[in-house]
């Protein structure tokens, strides 16, 4: 599965006034490749990954997705920043309500998302409801659903925004294991410049207002992707670079009337 | 060492506390029941004794020595049965027709723009309205008997169903909508699966309000026009002044009033096993 966008524009009417979210974004994301979308807030991050999900329709252009397998699965699953899981749903039916949806039978499904559960170490609270579980907790359920849903391509919107700093390290691990178990192409929305070039093999740097893409990085990764940051020294450059591209944007933003 | 002391006495005065709290957990009974206890019967025996010393006319306020036997009696002469059963039947009548189509359309309200924008001013203008102001319409329309009665009983129970359920509807997460939609659910699924368990929590305090107002009515309706019911008997007791049965009646209607709604919070605690703390 690969997805190609062309000259994606978005605009969103409020009252009688457009307000471009997106303009001219053109990029690939090539077959299991982790790309990791960079900007300031309000760049229209969410968006993207709402039109590539097919949440949302295109104002201008179109997206490509070629390899599609067609065997009737979603070809994308959305990870939501929080509040992605029902909460009248225990553990266990959350993670795998997308085999639901596809009319797998009720034992396949448990036994499915059992196997997944166990993955990220929740096996005790699969019938536990989401408010009995920490924010951590929630986000790894998250997480285990979109894999169980097997769809190949993952969309992750902050998913680690709201978590304390152990926490967002040990998941990006877990998230990184699973990913290089299963090989999905992963597109992964963030505001932290850290966790960009940690996770991605590219990360695309957007520009607000409207949202563009200013520069598309490749980060050189080693055979251990999963070292501390600080272990990484050109990770670290890489970095400040994009900061000091961010820091640009942030800047025109803030000077910009609203 | 000031600080250590302070905080030595605060853990005694707490282990006394909870002595103090285990004493009165006696039958396994709440210890704020107790007090609860203390208020409703403190008052009936100064009422029983001041009636039986004739401080207070036992015409208006006969000793509740007295309303506890002749409940006693009513009851097995079966009069009491037969008036609070005919009462609940109204109010379960009236509220499976008023209560289950405020839900039906609530659902739709709740899902479809036009649909609430076209019947909201209707129901703005038809829900204050007091609706046993509507009985003598009604029975226009309905004749007398039975029918009129349920119906006005419907009426109430209508709008504060349909309230609840467009509101429950409303406030699901627009979120828990887009992540059915992206794992690919159809509308019967989004249905069943967000729609309902999402708005479920509101449509159960609607019931609960519905049912409340159901027996109101059902009441106020049979104070009105009605040979049997409790508000029936309350007026025929008031009229040939047997005061006692008056008062039987009446705490008969405020026990339903009670058992509604201890059973819709059972029942609640039992559906929405996701809630914690209820929302009512």
């Amino acid at each position: 599965m690969r997805i190609e966008c062309q000259h994606l524009a978005k605009l969103f009417r409020t009252g009688d006034r457009n307000i471009p979210a997106l303009e001219d974004l053109t990029f690939c994301v090539e077959e299991r490749e982790f790309v990791c979308i960079v900007g300031p807030s309000g760049c229209g991050k969410t968006t993207l990954l709402k039109i590539v999900a097919g949440l949302l329709e295109p104002s201008a252009g179109r997206i490509l997705f070629s390899g599609d397998s067609n065997d009737g699965q979603p070809r994308s699953a959305l990870v939501f920043q929080e509040h992605g899981l029902f909460p009248w749903m225990n553990v266990i039916d959350n993670v795998a309500f997308g085999l639901e949806m596809r009319g797998t039978p009720a034992k396949e499904r448990r036994d499915r998302a059992r196997v997944f559960i166990e993955k990220i170490g929740l096996a005790s609270f699969a019938k536990n409801y989401p408010h009995e579980l920490s924010m951590g907790m929630r986000q790894r359920v998250g997480i285990a659903r979109a894999f169980v849903a097997n769809s190949q391509i993952l969309l992750m919107d902050e998913p680690f925004g709201s978590l304390d700093a152990q926490t967002k390290r040990v998941l990006r691990q877990e998230l990184l294991r699973i990913w290089e178990e299963h090989q999905k192409l992963v597109l992964f929305v963030t505001h932290d410049i850290e966790e960009a070039v940690l996770l991605g093999d590219r990360v695309l740097v957007m520009s607000g207002h409207p949202g563009r893409i200013r520069e598309e990085i490749a980060i050189p990764k080693g055979p251990l992707r999963d070292l501390p940051f600080e272990d990484q020294p050109e990770l670290m450059e890489i970095k400040w670079h994009i900061w000091k591209i961010l820091e640009e944007e942030v800047l025109k933003s803030l000077q910009m009337p609203s | 060492m000031a600080y250590l002391e302070d905080t030595r006495r605060r853990g005694t005065e707490k282990l006394t506390n909870a002595q103090l709290k285990e004493t009165l957990y006696l039958f396994g009974i709440k210890p704020e029941w107790w007090i609860t206890a203390l208020i409703i019967i403190a008052p009936l025996m100064i009422w029983e004794f001041l009636a039986r010393t004739d401080r207070i006319s036992s015409l208006f306020f006969p000793a509740p020595s007295v309303i506890l036997l002749t409940s006693i009696q009513l009851i097995t002469d079966g009069k009491l049965t037969i008036h609070a059963g005919v009462t609940l039947w109204r109010v379960f009548i009236g509220f499976c027709l008023g209560g289950i189509s405020g839900l039906i359309l609530g659902m739709a309200m709740g899902w479809s723009r036009s649909l609430r924008i076209i019947v909201d001013p209707l129901i703005a203008a038809a829900h204050p309205v007091p609706k046993i102001a509507m009985l003598p319409l009604i029975m226009i329309l309905f004749g007398i008997g039975e029918s009129p009665k349920i119906v006005v009983i419907a009426v109430t129970t209508f709008f504060p169903m349909l309230i609840n359920t467009v509101t429950g509807v409303r406030q699901i997460n627009p979120i828990h909508f887009e992540v059915a939609k992206n794992y690919g659910a159809g509308l019967n699924k989004i249905f069943t699966r967000v729609i309902i368990p999402g708005s479920l929590p509101l449509v159960l305090t609607g019931a609960r309000l519905a049912l409340n107002m159901g027996l109101l009515l059902a009441i106020a309706v049979e104070l009105v026009s009605a040979q049997e019911g409790l508000g029936a008997m309350i007026w025929l007791a008031w009229q040939t002044l047997r005061t006692e049965e008056l008062y039987v009646a009446l705490f008969v209607t405020a026990a339903l009033g009670v058992i509604f709604n201890f059973l819709l919070q059972r029942m609640t605690l039992y559906l929405i096993p996701w809630q914690t703390e209820q929302k009512i």
